[in-house]
Parts: structure tokens; C-alpha cells; sequence
């Protein structure tokens, strides 16, 4: 949140040179409708869990997940078996040193199966279906590369080389879970740096990465991921790195928030607009599947 | 490959044979020319008195006019700002009449001589929607940083809106600032403004003649749909040498013009350059700024029926800025153009005229902005050739038919991301930019008959293509007007016109980003159509003192392009799979009202307007206000010849917020991973926010002096935004330093600006 900038080159050289003047205004916020944000991504062999929030009008201070949660919903998953009543649970991030509350199930979700979702808040009912048909990949290789460049400049990288699978789109998006302790406390370069790990301890964090890839140009061809990890890393640091295989849903909408953060902090981006498959709310319902473990181990400290 | 229909061609072939036969009649045919200079003068009046019929000269000067044979007739012949010539001619065979007009003594006289002939046009002529820019009043009125602009006197006409303080282009009848076809000698200029707009690159000293066309339109124009703005450049004097020099506070400009061999070859040549970048280096050595223009040409008229002109136009504009926190901007742009002419006269009835041009803009931008930078390069190279015939069978009746070909070379691309830390941004190699190639072409015909003092009718058809490797396109433009004389002074007009846009200027919605990109038509990015109707009623009041009109317009606008959500423009060459198409609509009404005589002149002008949007992929598919609709456009104009020697000038513009994009909520992102964590932005709707109001008032003073060593002087005192109004530039989001909640943020870009120029000529 730090670069939100929507000036353009022009604009700004143009005040620079012309002296211009630059003032805050009120911006009056316009009639807004709190919708309700679900993320619920379900994988076989898993309870589901489900995230419900509110959205709230643009200008409103900055809020946690604990107050933006929606605790008086009606949230259910019909399976294959049976209707699952999902329950308020909470867990405690120590890395975020906060509470993160969701939904809980308690069915474990099957695979090829079809499932769907039942939210009911205030009268409003909401409903979406997905389907847990995604195949895992199996990764053949992880490695690690000092430096290597992308459109976010030259970096350390974890390397993931696997096989796409053919003969159907597919969506990937790559996750690594890491074992943390207090030398690790910043996050995505440095923007956010972790006051709660205390001295000795050691925690695991879930990094995933935001670009999603889509097969549609090369499908069934060998796919490469070289990712900057969201932590810093030192040599000899353990990890386990999966292939998140993703339905459509999923990937678009992941896909949408990468871009539209992508364009909130990068004023030569368009800005990009949330949408759901659920008509009246912002988010997904999806279905996910890992590929097996591998396990890594940093071979060298990050610059 | 283009398939012309057979149809088609037989219509093309049915209008070219309506030409109408006469008998017993002879022409009156001619050049009409500035009796000190010698340089053509475009759109004067020619008068058959006895027979209340006439003409006015073309482009290039010439008329003719056919009438039955008698005795003798009274020809009068009048011109903006000169004094009449009346001539008696014997109507018993073809006659061959050059007439050179005097200028005018003073400017009152100047302008009451100019009333008739140009209000009779107003309601006379079968054409609408077209305005002749008076010079006289572009050099009068107020003029930021003392440089007198065409563009922003048609910036305060009816239809026409300017982007806002900064923006590049004007906006006609809803349209894109790509839509407007800007022509320089008949040479494309793809970008007529220098940096910020504020300062057009027609140099006023240069020009002969500006003629805006926003509908109705003839069918030699084609290309674009929204408007023509045809600039002609001075011939030069052919009788004797001449100079003007001018020095203003930020730059100074000089014209040359003479005869080389004495009413045969004649030259002019002009220049302005600022000198800001000068002024300001010891100050600030991290920034830069500086443009130039510089315009020729050479005419020769070796016989009374061949004339040859050759003319050449530059502009360019240069701007760097680096800070030590790592900010940095460079930009460079220009427009080249160069015109070979060939008028023939084949006899009184018929002129011809060959034109050759090659023209290019390029714009080339590197930005770096806190950990981002964006390179950009994106030029377009032109060679056209052209050639038209017009006939003239009689009286009031018009025939032109003509052809253009160009072929484009377009080059763009573009890189950008996150800059490596330590790293130098290097140097866009624009030499292997893969160039795209494609052809355009047209034929057309264009017959504008006032068949009696009631009725006018002016048809036309314009075959137009396009051609490129991998697509070609085709479409038939039909272009009809009629007049209805309701009295002697009123009129009632109607015009309806087809046009293809065959290139794209592909802006983004919302942050005007300094990265526009020229791109030729393609099988996804399909040529640009317009659909325009128009009515009018024009009315001449006292005898001509006061000029009123009021047209209303619709005008449908298919293929509209603009950048999908979420484009990283920069990070791409194949541009075409980063746009998105849809349709665009605008619909209003334009009022004006011109006082033409007295001391006091100038022109109120109001226009009513709603333009939008929809594309599939934007906004959810549903509508959205085009970027520059503006419901309220108003704008006073005025001249006050305060004595001999004092005129004061001003002009007070009042127009409607223009729409930006804002979210309306936020979203929480949860299930991510690190990278996800944070709010997210919840939009509505595109341009669901309006900027506050803009208004700006300009005033200018003028003082002539007489001085032992210049034939004329000047002193202009200006001051631009007189009471310096905050206007809105542009509205962004960022972060309050206090509270690190978002915050609206305006950028206003200009206070008063008070000039002093003083120009002379010698």
C-alpha cells in the first residue's frame, strides 16, 4: 500500500517542470453496499475452510481480518455424501500476530466429486459449485538460481520444473511452506516486517506465490517456475514446495487480485476490476490440488 | 484484397454523368491573390451581381464561375480582412480574371468588410459543421506564455473541447483525440501539440489559413472520424522581402519571406525555439526543457496555369528530469513533414492539383518512478501521393473527384518492470523494432450544387481501403448535406457522413499515461466507423453584425479501442492482444453566436453534450461516460479596439469535471499466502468520479508602437488563468503522511501565467 500511485510520467514531469500544485481533496466517498468476500478453496483429502468477509467503503480506516469477518453467516458445503454446516473457527497467525477467523468443515472432500457452496447472510442467499477433477502434477526438480531477472527486476530464485498436464487448460500457481524463526520477520521485500516472533521460536508459514500460470499457448509442454521466495532465506533453511493445480475460478480470480495489485502500486498498469463467479459477491469458491511434496533445502543466504 | 463492388461502381459512374450540360455559356476563371504579397487567398467570395450567383476560391486560390452569356456582368470580389474589388467583365467567351485584393487599411475597417461575404457563407453555403478560424483573431487573443496558438482558439468553439491543462489534442463531438485528422500542407500531422499541450506546433506567423471541419464532411477527407483541421502554410511573399521577429519570456520565433525571381518564385521560412532550458540552467541542472518548430516553403509559378509548391515542417520537444531519490523522466517527440504541390489549370473550368508528402512522429519515452521504469518508443513514417480535379460546370456548382494512397510504416514497442537495483536504465535500440507495413487508400467524388437560392445539395461517395500483410479492409463512405433557405438569412442544414479510421491511437482509460501508441488496423483491431448526423439551423441577424447557429448532432462510433484491464503495455510488443474493442455514442447541441462588426467582436459559445462508452471487457460490459465527456462547455470570446493603438482581448472558458476512475470499496484478500495479504480495491464503475469544474479566465493587452527601425512593433502583455484557478489536472489515490489512510490527492498545473512578448516587423 505504500506506492498507491495513479500518476502517469507525463503528468508528474509536467508539475515538476511547470510548477503545479499538488493538494489533497476530499473525495466524497460515493454510495457504497458492503458485499460479502469468500475465498473457499477445497481439495481432496482436506476439510474445507472458507474465509467470509465484508467489504467496506474505500475511505474507511483500515481494518483486520478479525473485524471484517462475517460471524452471523450460514455457511454450508453440499458434497457427494452429505451437507457439511461449516462452523466459526479462528487460527493465530504468528507471523501476522493476529487472529485469522474462517469457517470451518469437518467432511474431508473427495476427489472427482462435485461440491457446493450455500452462504446465507441477512436473507441473501449465495451459491456456488466446484468440482475436484484437477490432476496433480508431479514436480521434477527443485533448484535454486542466485539471480535471475523478471518484470520485478533481477533476484534469488527457487527453480520448480514440471510437466504440464496435456490435453486440457490447466492453472498453476506455485506454494512453498517454509519454517520460519525471528531472522525471517520480513515479507515481500520488506514491505511488512513481523513483530511477533519472539527469539528461538520457529513457525510455518505457507508462502504462495501470486502469479498464476495458464497453459493455453503450451499445453502439455515442460513448465519452469523460477520464483522469488516472499522471505529471505539462509543457507541450510528446509522447505516444502508444492504445484498448486487450480480450476478456473480459482485462477481467474487469483490471477485478478496479482494483476490489480500489480496496477495498484505500478501507475503504467490498467487498474483491474474484482469479480466473482457468484453473482452479488467478490471472491471464489474452487477447487485446488497440490502435487506431491518435495522437500528443499536453501543451498546459499539470500542477497 | 479489395473487392469493389459492381454496384457500387455503376452509382460511382451514374453521379460523374449528372454533371449538368450548358449552353450559351462562358466561364470567368481566375486566381485571387494578396495584392502586397502575392500569396493565394483561400475562401474568398466571387459575386455575380446581376446574376445573385458566385463562388469562392479554392485551396490554392482559384475560382470559376459559368454564367449565360450577356453584355456585360459586375464580379465583386471580397475577402476577410481586405478591401473589395469590383470588376466589370462581357460575358462573350472564357474569360481568364486574376484579381488581386488590397489588404485592408485598419483593423475596424477590416472587420466590417469581412461581415458579408463570410456571414452570407453561413447561411448560404450547403456545407455545415465547419469553421473557418480567423488568423487575425488567433494572433489577438490571449495567448499562454505569449505564443498565439490555433489550437486553442479552436479549443473555444463549439463541439470542440481541449483534454485537460496538459493533456495532448482537442475533442470533437465526443471523439478520440486519434479521430481528429490534422493536416499540415496536406501532410498528417500525428501529434499537433508540443509537451503539455499548452503549446500547439503551428506557428502562427506561418499559417495562411485554418479551416476545422466536425461533420458533414466533404469526401476528399477521410481517415478519421471525428473532425479535419486543414492547416495551410504561407506561400511567402512574392512582391517584396519581408520580416517578423518576436521575443517572449520563454521563447522567440522569426519568419523570412521574399521573392526570388519577382512574382514567380518566392520563399518563407520560420522558426521559434524556446529557451527555458537556457534560462533555468544555473538554477535547475536536473531538469530540461525545450522545443522547436521550424517551417518552409518555396512556391514558383512558372506560368499563369502551373504553380509548384514545396514545404517542409519540424517540431520537436525535448524533456529530462532525474532527482536524487531516483526519479527520472525523459521524453522526446517530434513531428516531420514535407509536401511537393502541383496545381495545373486545364482551362476555366477545370483545376487540378498533384500533391506528394512523406511525413513522421515519433515519441519516445523512459520513466522511472520509485522501483518501476517504462521505456517506449513509437513512430509512424507516411509517403502519400494524391491528386484531384475539380470542375466547375456552374454556377454554385462544384464537382471534385480525387484519389490518395499512403503507405504507413509503423514501429512501437515497450519494456518496463521493477529496475535491478544499481542498474542504469539503458538505451531503447529503436532500429530493430520489427516494422509493420500497410497501405491506405482512397477514391472519391464530391458534387456540391446550390440548384436554386432554396436548395442545396452536396453528395458525395468515398471509396476507402486499407491493406496490409495479413488484412485488408474496404468500406464505402456516402457524405450528404442539404441546405433548405428558409429567408434571405436563415437556413436550415442537414449532413449525414460515413467515415473509417483505419489507424489507432490507443490511449489507457483512466491515467493518460504518457504512452500512446500508434497501431495500424489488424484482423483483431478493426478499422474505426463513424455514423454522424447532423441538423442546423443558421441565421444571420442585422444585416449580418451578429452570426448564430445551432446544430445538434448524433454520432455512433464502432471499434473503439482501448487497453484491456490490467495491460502492462509497456511489457509488450503484440499490442493488439492487450486492447479491447466497443462502441462509443455522443450526442448534444452546439449554440453559437458571433458579433462580427464593431469594436467589440468575438463569440459566445455553448455546447451541451453526453458521450459514452461500452465495451464487453470494461465495466462489466455496461456503459460508462467516455473520458472526456463534459455535459457543459461554454466559452466568451472577445476583442475590444480600445483606440489606435490599444486592443484588448480576453476570453473566460467554463466547462463540466471530466470523469476518473476510483474504487469504491475495499476487499480483504485472505487465503493467498503472504503475497495476497492486504486490502484489496473494490471498482464500481469506469469513470464513476468527476473532477471539480473547470473555469479560467485570459486576458490580454495589446500596444502597437512605432519605432525609426521596424515597419511595425508590438507589445503584448498577457497573463493566462488570470485570477489562477486551481483546476483540476488530474485526481490520484495515495497515502495521508499522518494517518497512512488513502487520500484523493489533486494536481493542478497552472496558476496565473503573465507574459510580455513584443514582436515587429521589419
Amino acid at each position: 500500500m505504500a506506492r498507491i500511485n495513479r500518476t502517469s510520467g507525463v503528468f508528474v514531469l509536467a508539475v515538476l517542470l511547470m510548477g503545479g500544485c499538488k493538494v489533497n481533496v476530499a473525495v466524497d466517498q460515493q454510495p457504497y453496499t458492503p458485499k460479502l468476500a469468500v475465498e473457499g478453496l477445497i481439495e481432496p483429502g482436506s476439510a474445507p475452510r472458507v474465509y467470509l468477509t465484508t467489504t467496506v467503503p474505500f475511505f474507511t480506516p483500515t481494518q483486520t481480518p478479525s473485524s471484517l469477518f462475517v460471524p452471523d453467516a450460514s455457511v454450508s458445503i453440499l458434497g457427494p455424501d452429505s451437507l457439511d454446516d461449516l462452523v466459526v473457527d479462528s487460527t493465530w497467525s504468528d507471523f501476522w500476530c493476529r487472529w485469522e477467523p474462517f469457517y470451518q468443515g469437518a467432511i474431508t472432500v473427495r476427489e472427482n466429486a462435485d461440491y457446493r457452496l450455500n452462504i446465507s447472510h441477512r436473507g441473501e442467499a449465495f451459491t456456488a459449485t466446484a468440482r475436484t477433477d484437477l490432476p496433480a502434477v508431479r514436480i521434477d526438480t527443485v533448484s535454486y538460481v542466485a539471480t535471475f531477472v523478471d518484470i520485478y527486476g533481477g533476484h534469488e530464485g527457487v527453480v520448480v520444473d514440471f510437466m504440464d498436464t496435456p490435453g486440457r487448460p490447466d492453472q498453476y500457481r506455485f506454494e512453498m511452506v517454509r519454517t520460519l524463526d525471528d531472522r525471517h520477520t520480513t515479507v515481500d521485500d520488506r514491505e511488512y516486517a513481523s513483530t511477533c516472533i519472539s527469539e528461538g521460536q520457529q513457525i510455518r508459514q505457507s508462502d504462495v506465490g501470486r502469479f498464476v500460470y495458464f497453459d493455453d499457448r503450451l499445453d502439455g509442454a515442460p513448465v519452469r517456475f523460477v520464483i522469488e521466495p516472499a522471505h529471505i532465506n539462509f543457507k541450510g533453511d528446509e522447505a516444502t514446495v508444492y504445484i498448486q493445480s487450480l480450476d478456473a475460478n480459482v485462477a481467474d480470480y487469483y490471477d485478478r487480485l496479482d494483476r490489480q495489485r500489480e496496477a495498484n502500486v505500478n501507475p503504467f498498469i490498467e487498474p483491474v476490476f474484482l469479480d466473482s463467479q457468484i453473482p452479488g459477491m467478490i471472491g471464489v469458491f474452487g477447487a485446488i490440488r497440490r502435487s506431491p511434496a518435495v522437500h528443499f533445502i536453501f543451498p546459499e543466504d539470500s542477497a | 484484397m479489395l473487392v469493389l463492388n459492381k454496384r457500387w461502381l455503376q452509382v460511382l459512374a451514374t453521379f460523374l454523368l449528372v454533371i449538368p450540360a450548358s449552353a450559351q455559356r462562358h466561364s470567368i476563371s481566375g486566381l485571387v491573390t494578396d495584392a502586397e504579397t502575392g500569396e493565394s487567398l483561400i475562401g474568398a467570395n466571387i459575386h455575380a451581381v446581376s446574376f445573385e450567383t458566385g463562388t469562392v476560391s479554392n485551396a490554392y486560390g482559384f475560382y470559376s464561375v459559368t454564367l449565360p452569356e450577356a453584355d456585360s456582368t459586375t464580379l465583386v470580389f471580397s475577402y476577410i480582412g481586405y478591401d473589395p474589388q469590383v470588376k466589370k467583365v462581357y460575358l462573350t467567351n472564357d474569360i481568364r480574371l486574376d484579381v488581386s485584393l488590397q489588404p485592408a487599411a485598419g483593423l475596424l475597417d477590416e472587420v466590417t468588410v469581412t461581415a458579408d461575404a463570410s456571414a452570407e457563407a453561413n447561411v448560404r453555403s450547403i456545407r455545415m459543421s465547419v469553421v473557418d478560424v480567423p488568423i487575425q483573431y488567433v494572433e489577438r487573443l490571449p495567448a499562454i506564455l505569449g505564443e498565439a496558438d490555433v489550437l486553442k482558439v479552436i479549443q473555444l468553439l463549439p463541439g470542440v473541447q481541449a483534454g485537460n491543462e496538459g493533456t495532448t489534442g482537442y475533442h470533437v463531438r465526443g471523439g478520440a483525440n486519434d479521430q481528429n485528422l490534422v493536416l499540415m500542407d496536406e501532410a498528417i500531422v500525428y501529434n499537433p501539440n508540443h509537451l503539455f499541450g499548452l503549446v500547439s506546433t503551428f506557428n502562427s506567423r506561418a499559417l495562411n489559413n485554418v479551416e476545422l471541419v466536425k461533420g458533414g464532411f466533404p469526401a476528399q477527407y477521410g481517415g478519421r472520424l471525428s473532425s479535419v483541421l486543414k492547416v495551410s502554410m504561407r506561400e511567402g511573399n512574392r512582391r517584396q522581402f519581408d520580416g517578423r521577429a518576436g521575443i517572449g519570456l520563454v521563447s522567440s520565433h522569426m519568419t523570412l519571406e521574399g521573392p526570388i525571381l519577382q512574382d514567380k518564385l518566392s520563399y518563407m521560412v520560420s522558426g521559434r525555439r524556446s529557451y527555458l532550458d537556457v534560462v533555468m540552467r544555473p538554477f535547475q541542472k536536473d531538469r530540461l526543457y525545450y522545443l522547436y518548430d521550424l517551417n518552409g516553403k518555396v512556391n514558383y509559378q512558372p506560368s499563369p496555369n502551373d504553380h509548384f509548391y514545396l514545404s517542409g515542417f519540424q517540431g520537436r520537444d525535448v524533456a529530462e528530469y532525474t532527482d536524487a531519490s531516483g526519479l527520472g523522466y525523459g521524453i522526446r517527440f517530434g513531428n516531420s513533414t514535407g509536401t511537393f504541390r502541383w496545381n495545373h489549370i486545364f482551362g476555366s473550368k477545370l483545376f487540378s492539383n498533384f500533391t506528394l508528402v512523406a511525413n513522421e512522429y515519433f515519441i519516445r519515452v523512459n520513466t522511472i518512478q520509485g522501483q518501476f521504469y517504462s521505456q517506449n518508443y513509437s513512430g509512424i513514417k507516411d509517403l502519400s501521393a494524391k491528386a484531384s480535379l475539380e470542375y466547375y460546370p456552374a454556377p454554385r456548382h462544384h464537382v471534385r473527384i480525387g484519389g490518395v494512397a499512403t503507405r504507413h510504416r509503423f514501429r512501437s514497442t515497450g519494456t518496463g518492470g521493477q529496475l535491478p537495483t544499481g542498474q542504469v536504465l539503458g538505451h531503447l535500440e529503436t532500429n530493430s523494432i520489427p516494422e509493420k507495413t500497410s497501405d491506405e487508400f482512397a477514391l472519391y467524388v464530391q458534387d456540391d450544387w446550390n440548384s436554386s437560392e432554396r436548395i442545396g445539395l452536396s453528395a458525395g461517395v468515398r471509396l476507402a481501403g486499407f491493406d496490409a500483410p495479413d488484412v485488408s479492409y474496404s468500406a464505402l463512405e456516402p457524405r450528404l448535406s442539404v441546405r433548405i433557405g428558409i429567408t434571405p438569412e436563415s437556413s436550415l442544414k442537414a449532413s449525414y457522413t460515413v467515415m473509417n479510421q483505419f489507424v489507432h491511437l490507443v490511449p489507457s482509460t483512466t491515467a493518460s499515461l504518457p504512452t500512446d501508441i500508434w497501431t495500424p488496423a489488424s484482423k483483431t483491431a478493426r478499422p474505426q466507423k463513424s455514423a454522424q448526423y447532423a441538423l442546423g439551423l443558421f441565421r444571420n441577424l442585422r444585416k449580418g453584425e451578429y452570426e448564430a447557429s445551432v446544430e445538434g448532432y448524433y454520432k455512433e462510433m464502432n471499434h473503439q479501442v482501448l487497453f484491456r484491464e490490467g495491460t502492462h503495455l509497456l511489457a509488450y510488443d503484440e499490442i493488439d492482444s492487450q486492447l479491447t474493442f466497443g462502441r462509443g455514442w455522443s450526442y448534444g447541441a452546439e449554440f453559437f453566436l458571433k458579433r462580427r462588426r464593431g469594436r467589440l467582436n468575438g463569440w459566445i459559445s455553448y455546447t451541451l453534450s453526453w458521450t459514452r462508452q461500452r465495451f464487453a471487457d470494461l465495466n462489466r460490459g455496461e456503459a460508462f461516460p467516455f473520458r472526456y465527456d463534459r455535459r457543459h462547455n461554454l466559452a466568451l470570446v472577445g476583442t475590444y479596439d480600445l483606440s489606435e493603438r490599444w486592443s484588448l482581448s480576453g476570453n473566460l472558458v467554463l466547462l463540466s469535471g471530466s470523469p476518473y476512475t476510483l474504487p469504491v470499496g475495499r476487499v480483504y484478500g485472505s487465503q493467498g499466502g503472504e503475497l495476497y495479504q492486504g486490502l484489496f480495491y473494490d471498482y464500481d464503475k469506469v469513470n464513476n468520479y468527476r473532477m471539480a469544474n473547470y473555469h479560467r479566465l485570459d486576458l490580454a493587452a495589446t500596444r502597437k508602437i512605432k519605432t525609426r527601425w521596424f515597419k511595425e512593433g508590438e507589445l503584448v502583455l498577457s497573463t493566462y488563468n488570470t485570477y489562477s484557478r486551481r483546476n483540476p489536472y488530474f485526481v490520484y489515490l495515495a497515502l495521508d503522511d499522518k494517518t497512512q489512510e488513502p487520500v484523493g490527492r489533486q494536481i493542478s498545473l497552472l496558476p496565473i501565467v503573465p507574459s510580455i512578448s513584443y514582436n515587429v516587423r521589419f
